[in-house]
């Protein structure tokens, strides 16, 4: 398995666990595809808002530690800041992340 | 179901899994504005309070509503009596607030202490942060314990089983949620097992197996003397630690009976006399134990104790008997029971059906009430005439109007009486108060007692004056007393009350439920004029009341 596609399946699990503290309408899909959240100019409508973002970023960190160790930080605050392009979707994430192992 | 959330912090993850957690509820959830508690509380015309919420759950940090706390946490200097009262001033305004819902759920406080506050003097009286926020739980708890819609939730359980993650800095500079998503979890469930104990009605009856379920081993097999039960052995230890968390389940107002399939003489010899027995014969209020099918056995159990089907928890270590019962009897709840008998105890303890915001004497001593209720259809079988043995057991009825001190149970009553039944009319604490403060309604209890023994309050009559009619709107009597003359009792207490008012008739508007037909039986028969749903009574006649029944009314 590759990088991506392993970063991919533990992104995969956090929405799994993400999702249980959402209302069907706030869960999201695990594709690649999955848009975050809506924005101006662009067609697609996220489900995330500022907060369940922050939730859900936190909770795929989580994620990513159990794999790569507690050190393992997702820069959160940095990854809100530039969402426009590494949140796009699920498959901007998961390059941000191969990105940041890099 | 409308529930309104009042936080100090970002309480969204919360609202999430409260919604999964009660779907069948259709919870709606309402977030009071972010760290506006005091404003919450105090101001009724918030846009929050605008539509009607059944419950509050507020959930603060102390920190962050008590001044003093802060500065105790900061090693300010502060004197414990002024965190107290403001403790007891928080305390006050939920109070205040707990007029606008039927129930306020109040998490108690808890700090991060992991943190090293002040170190190793974390205990020490009237210092440390371990002792100061147990008084201020305490002073919380003093307060708040007064008013019984107001309950209070044990918020370390949430933070301690979610571990060492539970509080989020991380979280709390991003999104001023101080919590882990795991203690929200954790939250959730006990939240919503509350409002389900507040919503629906508690089980009262426990029917069990017993053969590898109250004790390991087929008793039949290997005779009493070879069970598996207590002494040095793991699995006995298991078993006879389930036979004592049951026990604990009855003393909180549980009653048990036993459908096992064996031979009814051998397994009574068995609970008679083995020595690690922790359950006495005493402590069944029934038994069916015989090698018919097991659905037979507790629908006959459930008739014999005037138990609703849906009153009922079936306990049953073979998965083949629960289904049978999970297919015959849906309206019996049958939980996966575990595999492992060193598992019954925590399962047992877990399920969250029994759980009742309140309990009464009659809830705590329903075993009792049960075994004096058999001694009497017993007794009953000496009688051919039903009429003579009523007679003969010197019935007294007390009659009341609703107070202070009968509150509670009229309520309870009023809210979990099926079978007689006239209405069904459900009400919330605050209804009930309406009512009682109306000057056209009337409500009386009823306690009754003959010679085997007191049932407590166990009737209630509302009635309302509507021009020269008196109105009887509620009218129900416990299964437990039905068909000893108490129905006629009351029925006599609600006519000598319309004449004394000047009514010329009594009428009472029979609405019909799945369960309440022994209520429509006993009105045809009862001698008032039968028209559809409607039972007339003209107070020109008069209304013998069954003269063996002492009726004393209190003031």
């Amino acid at each position: 398995m590759s990088n991506l596609e392993k970063n991919k399946a533990i992104i995969f699990s956090a929405i799994d666990e993400f999702n249980m503290s959402q209302e069907l309408d706030g869960r999201l899909e695990k594709t690649e595809q999955t848009i975050l959240f809506s924005r101006a100019g662009y067609t697609g409508k996220g489900v995330l808002d500022s907060l369940t973002l922050v939730y859900f970023l936190v909770t795929v960190e989580e994620f990513l530690q159990k794999i790569y160790g507690e050190n393992f930080n997702l820069k959160t605050q940095n990854l809100i800041e530039t969402k426009e392009k590494n949140l796009k979707d699920i498959s901007s994430l998961v390059q941000y992340v191969e990105n940041l192992l890099n | 179901m409308n529930i309104l959330l009042i936080s100090d912090f970002s309480i969204n993850n919360l609202s999430g899994y409260l919604k999964n957690e009660l779907l069948d509820f259709r919870l709606q959830t309402t977030i009071a504005p972010f760290n506006q508690v005091h404003q919450v509380l105090l101001d009724s015309s918030l846009e929050c309070w605008e539509e009607k919420n059944d419950y509050a759950l507020i959930w603060t940090q102390p920190e962050r509503v008590l001044k003093g706390f802060n500065s105790f946490l900061n090693n300010e200097p502060i004197e414990l009596e002024v965190i107290l009262d403001e403790v007891e001033k928080f305390a006050s305004l939920i109070v205040n607030a707990s007029d606008r819902v039927d129930a306020f759920f109040v998490s108690n406080w808890t700090v991060d202490l992991t943190l090293n506050y002040k170190g190793i003097l974390n205990t020490k009286p009237n210092y440390g942060i371990v002792d100061v926020i147990t008084k201020m739980n305490w002073t919380l708890s003093k307060v708040l314990s007064k008013y019984s819609k107001i309950h209070i939730l044990d918020s370390n359980k949430w933070i301690s089983n979610a571990g060492k993650g539970a509080y989020s800095p991380k979280l709390w500079y991003l999104s001023k949620t101080p919590f882990h998503s795991s203690v929200f979890a954790n939250a959730s469930k006990d939240i919503a097992s509350c409002l389900k104990s507040v919503k629906t009605v508690a089980k009262k009856l426990i029917v069990i197996d017993l053969d590898n379920t109250l004790w390991g081993g087929v008793v039949g097999d290997v005779g009493a003397e070879n069970l598996v039960l207590g002494g040095h052995n793991p699995l006995g230890e298991a078993f006879k630690d389930f036979q004592s968390a049951l026990k604990s389940i009855l003393n909180r107002g549980v009653v048990l009976a036993i459908s096992s399939k064996n031979e009814e003489i051998v397994a009574i010899n068995a609970i008679e006399n083995h020595s690690e027995m922790v359950l006495q014969k005493k402590d069944f209020v029934a038994w069916r134990i015989n090698w018919d099918d097991k659905a037979k056995n507790i629908f006959e159990i459930s008739q014999e104790l005037n138990l609703g089907l849906d009153s009922i928890v079936f306990l049953d270590d073979n998965p083949f008997e629960r289904e049978r019962i999970k297919h015959a009897l849906p309206e019996v709840f049958v939980p996966d029971f575990p595999s492992d008998p060193m598992l019954y105890k925590q399962f047992l303890l877990q399920l969250d059906c029994f759980n009742s915001v309140s309990s009464t004497f009659e809830d705590l001593n329903r075993t009792e009430l049960y075994a004096l209720e058999k001694e009497r259809v017993v007794s009953k079988i000496g009688f051919s005439d039903i009429e003579e043995w009523l007679k003969s057991i010197d019935i007294k009825v007390k009659c009341e109007k609703l107070n202070e001190d009968n509150f509670q149970r009229v309520l309870q009553l009023l809210n979990k009486t099926n079978q007689m039944n006239l209405s069904t009319l459900r009400y919330s604490e605050s209804d009930l108060i309406e009512i009682k403060n109306n000057s056209l309604n009337d409500i009386f209890a009823f306690s009754v007692k003959d010679n085997f023994g007191d049932a407590g309050l166990t009737g209630v009559i509302g009635v309302k004056q509507v021009d020269n009619s008196l109105i009887i709107t509620d009218f129900l009597l416990s299964c437990r007393v039905i068909g000893r003359k108490v129905e006629e009792t009351m029925l006599s207490v609600a006519i000598d009350l319309a004449i004394e008012k000047g009514c010329t008739s009594v009428l009472a508007n029979f609405i019909q439920t799945e369960k309440n037909k022994p209520c429509f039986d006993f009105f045809c028969s009862s001698g008032f004029l039968e028209n559809g749903n409607q039972f007339i009574w003209d107070c020109t006649n008069d209304y013998v009341r069954p003269f063996y029944v002492e009726l004393e009314f209190l003031t």
